[in-house]
């Protein structure tokens, strides 16, 4: 019963205020105890000798406690952003797209920007999921809930753009295949077509995926609900008002979840055969939904679209964008959520830094190769989009591109930057700004020169454009600490399958010396 | 165990823990003696394929001979390109799995100096003989206002400067990490471990544009006129391909030999199966992204080089790379078995080979008959009778000689590095990790 009653030591140890039995403080150098450099020895994956039944209390509590009181001013102010979104939205359906900043000659702008900027995004979750699942990275289990989480809002955000922009709403059904009487069917050589198809379901695997990933640890929580009501009976705690038991609607809601959960071996079985089939169909998802977005500008003629690096480029910058807004997330939770830090260590942080570095220099790789070709290519057309990009009237934004996705990262060349969660969380910020403007200097500085300077326009966001990006925020971020607040944030089981203690030729510190085995 | 028990002690403190591993030099190390007459065999063989090169050069044309030579010869270096590549990413990513195969891998890579060279080569050929192959160097080339408008890249001297930088870079590259290698068996340093991890990091960026120009230099500018951004990642997708599956040769190869027993088990070649898997998989990708951006722009300047190998008589061959070098091993390599067993594995490295190679040959051997290929498309499009053949197989036995003349040579010295040294690296710090690699526990 130490689960939901923890005996004294477990209990100072949650609260922060013992250290773990047979845990000296961290060598020097080594920051949190997890920054080792000896090749020989593999860095902890989570901290503070923590046992099973802490690994579940810790979790757990972050969804049964009550938040920290920095929670429900942050949730008011994502959700009244959400809010004006949402307002921005309906202004926007019943007045029409006239009331963004688009005009004959830019007529793509930030509702595009916005949808494959917030889709970038939602690839790192699959990304630290499903390819570090098969690549057998172990660290992953640190992020990979909550960057799941982070996909499945993330594409939801980035399918509100595609819904409004095509204007008339009521006629957003004909985007999907269906016979209708005037004959009029979708355009199936469209890339915008495909888009409809490659979102949706990724959507839906993504979603699965998160979802069966959750199901033991529902099973956790329901659990822990049921024999909290057997213990505390007719005390237990209500709902303000009512004498509605909370563990009852726990119990409830979370078994209802749990589909029948038992935690048995066969169980288990399925659950792994079906984690790594999923993970297997996940990854090519990955790929192909970025590339079918990048297909949506490179299939055209227009100079600065049509190149044929597109595709990996589109993946390498989403995951690049997503693993930013993945450290933007996680940094100041580990700072605001009691223990966190064990689970997600430097060490973690400063992987994803590496990432960050490798990613930022594959995209400064395409932009040089797309700068080299428009050279070599001989066109004319082509080398003027590239030189107006940095030199035309759009200069400040291909250089804020330039200076946050490839000038910034090379900070982690240095160590001390890499391991610094401020210096990493400075660096993702500037990372997500250069990202979106990545994507809007592909479509806007395209599409505002056209061959004929009669033809030449020029864009600037209206106050509905820079709402509802900003509300499109706002429903990422409430949704995020929804997530936060009721879902279990990591994966219990796969947590405490990397704990020393897990591997079956594990021996206790001090009798390591006894020889092998 | 007694054995762990006894190697606890003393100076070989990181190998206390390799439970019975068999590091004997019987077991990591092949007869030097029996190597050099193998290796002698392959390097006559080369050279007698490299002189048949030579002979059809006078005998056949030059062009011909150029081009045979150069297919050989950017066929290997995709295989030690990919190879260094892999030996940098084991480092850059701390892999512990792979130590035992590593070395494999710094072998094949250490070897890049050869196909650059005869890769290089083939430019010295062409400038000395006024440009037969490198279309941009022939005398009336420069009047066209394409080669004009890249003049500043594409000249005899920028491109020679630029082949001794990625030449030197590499062979700096794989030298390094080799050295890191082998002074890590003597000294039991571990902390080399972290200085190649060190050089990688910084090698690897510059590896990916020196990939990328050369692609665009040695295999692209030959049809000046065409341009792709992507042709760089095809290259190097490509490179990846065929490395894997040349190490798989080897250490199926060594093993067949009684060694590195207990040392490189099925589970590495699981893993090494999924690596063959992954860049099959990658190489489709990035070909069909590349012809599936010209096919749909359908831009003139881009789609000639698609309309070369898809419909002037190289379709068959066009349609031999997409079944051969993507479908049959995707299906073939989905299943476990396969990727557990070293045999299959090698068949398929073997195959993996044949199509790096007749993936270079269809880049570069239309290019060989380009007039005939011009006039082939001219009289489609037409609609006039067609008289041109654009295939030329006469003097088939030409493009075979040039190709055995390079792998000959690549081969022949690739084997006389493998049994001369050490087969894997055994005091990186690592090692257990490798020893105990298992894909399921």
């Amino acid at each position: 019963m130490t689960s939901i009653n923890p005996d004294k030591v477990t209990a100072e140890r949650l609260a922060g205020l013992a250290t773990a039995p047979g845990v000296s403080h961290p060598a020097p150098g080594t920051g949190d105890g997890s920054l080792v450099d000896d090749p020989a020895v593999r860095a902890p994956l989570v901290l503070n000798n923590r046992s099973f039944t802490e690994v579940t209390d810790i979790i757990c509590g972050y969804t049964e406690n009550k938040p920290g009181r920095w929670w429900l001013p942050v949730f008011g102010l994502t959700s009244t952003l959400a809010g004006l979104g949402t307002v921005m939205i309906l202004y926007l359906l019943i007045t029409g797209v006239g009331t963004w900043g688009l005009n004959n000659q830019v007529d793509w702008a930030w509702d595009i920007t916005n949808f494959v900027f917030w889709i970038g995004i939602g690839h790192a979750g699959t990304l630290i999921s499903a390819i570090l699942c098969l690549f057998k990275q172990k660290w992953r289990t640190a992020v990979n809930r909550s960057a799941e989480a982070m996909t499945i809002f993330a594409v939801i955000c980035a399918g509100m753009f595609p819904g409004i922009h095509v204007g008339r709403i009521w006629m957003i059904w004909m985007v999907f295949p269906i016979p209708n009487a005037n004959a009029i069917w979708p355009n199936f050589r469209s890339p915008l077509l495909w888009d409809v198809f490659a979102v949706s379901t990724y959507f839906t695997v993504s979603l699965l995926f998160w979802y069966m990933g959750m199901i033991p640890d529902f099973a956790t929580l329901r659990d822990r609900a049921v024999q909290r009501l057997r213990k505390f009976g007719d005390a237990a705690q209500t709902l303000p008002f009512t004498s509605i038991k909370v563990d009852n609607l726990r119990a409830y809601g979370y078994g209802l979840l749990a589909l029948g959960w038992r935690f048995s071996s066969r169980h288990w079985h399925r659950y792994e055969k079906a984690y790594m089939l999923l993970a297997g169909v996940s990854t090519p998802l990955v790929l192909s939904v970025h590339s079918i977005v990048s297909f949506d500008f490179a299939t055209s003629v227009l100079p600065g679209w049509h190149t044929t690096i597109f595709p990996p480029y589109f993946v390498a910058g989403a995951i690049f964008g997503g693993f930013a807004m993945v450290l933007l997330l996680l940094i100041p939770a580990r700072e605001l959520y009691p223990n966190m830090k064990d689970f997600i260590t430097l060490r973690h942080l400063e992987n994803m830094a590496k990432i960050l570095l490798v990613t930022g220099m594959m995209v400064g790789f395409a932009y040089s190769m797309e700068f080299f070709i428009a050279y070599y290519g001989g066109n004319e057309y082509e080398l003027y989009a590239f030189k107006n990009r940095a030199g035309g009237p759009y200069w400040w934004a291909y250089w804020t591109m330039i200076f946050c996705n490839v000038v910034s990262p090379q900070l982690f060349w240095n160590k001390a930057c890499r391991q610094s969660p401020i210096v990493i969380f400075i660096v993702s910020f500037l990372v997500t700004i250069g990202m979106w403007f990545e994507r809007f200097v592909i479509i806007v500085t395209s599409l505002h020169r056209a061959f004929i300077p009669g033809q030449w326009g020029m864009f600037w966001p209206t106050a509905v454009d820079i709402g509802i990006f900003i509300g499109s925020i706002g429903v990422f971020l409430t949704l995020f600490l929804l997530f936060m607040r009721f879902l279990p944030v990591f994966a219990m089981a796969e947590l405490k399958a990397v704990l020393p203690q897990a591997d079956p030729h594990h021996e206790p510190a001090g009798h390591a010396a006894g020889g092998g085995h | 165990m007694s054995h762990a028990a006894a190697t606890t002690s003393g100076a070989h403190g990181l190998h206390a823990d390799h439970h019975g591993a068999d590091l004997s030099a019987r077991n990591i190390t092949l007869d030097p003696a029996k190597g050099k007459t193998l290796s002698l065999l392959l390097i006559v063989v080369g050279l007698a394929g490299l002189g048949v090169t030579i002979a059809g050069g006078f005998a056949v044309g030059i062009k011909h001979a150029v081009g045979a030579y150069h297919v050989g010869a950017m066929s290997m270096l995709a295989i030690s390109l990919g190879a260094l590549f892999m030996v940098l990413a084991f480092h850059l990513i701390g892999a512990g799995w792979s130590v035992t195969i590593r070395r494999q891998f710094e072998n094949v890579a250490s070897l890049v100096w050869l196909p650059a060279i005869m890769a290089a080569g083939t430019f010295v050929i062409e400038v000395a003989t006024g440009g037969h192959l490198y279309s941009w160097l022939q005398k009336g080339a420069q009047s066209d206002p394409l080669l004009a408008a890249k003049s500043d890249y594409l000249n005899p001297v920028f491109f020679a400067i630029r082949a001794v930088l990625f030449l030197g870079l590499w062979v700096f590259l794989s030298r390094k990490m080799f050295a890191y290698s082998t002074e890590q068996d003597r000294t039991g340093d571990k902390w080399l471990t972290n200085r190649a991890r060190f050089t990688a990091s910084w090698g690897m960026p510059l590896l990916a544009l020196s990939i990328a120009f050369a692609a665009f230099d040695w295999l692209k500018s030959i049809d000046y006129r065409f341009f792709s951004t992507m042709w760089g990642v095809y290259y190097f997708a490509g490179s990846a391909f065929v490395s894997t599956a040349v190490v798989v040769m080897l250490l199926t190869f060594i093993k067949k030999q009684g060694r590195l027993e207990g040392l490189v088990n099925e589970e590495h070649f699981h893993d090494l199966g999924k690596l063959m898997f992954a860049f099959t998989v990658f190489w489709a990708y990035i070909g069909f992204s590349q012809y599936f951006l010209i096919w749909y722009a359908n831009i003139p300047e881009e789609t000639s080089f698609i309309l070369a190998r898809k419909h002037a008589g190289w379709g068959a061959w066009t349609q031999l790379l997409m079944l051969g070098h993507f479908v049959a091993p995707f299906y073939i390599l989905l299943w476990r078995p396969i990727r557990r067993s070293m045999v299959a594995l090698s068949l398929l490295g073997i195959w993996f080979l044949f199509m790096q190679i007749a993936d270079m040959v269809w880049i570069i051997r239309p290019m060989v008959y380009s007039e005939q290929i011009g006039e082939y498309l001219r009289q489609l499009d037409q609609g006039v009778p067609v008289t041109a053949d654009p295939i030329r197989l006469q003097h088939i036995w030409l493009d075979i000689a040039g190709i055995v003349g390079a792998a000959g040579l690549f081969f022949g010295l690739l084997i006389r590095k493998v049994y001369s040294g050490q087969l894997i690296p055994t005091r990186d710090p690592r090692l257990p990790e490798a020893l105990h690699h298992r894909n399921y526990v």
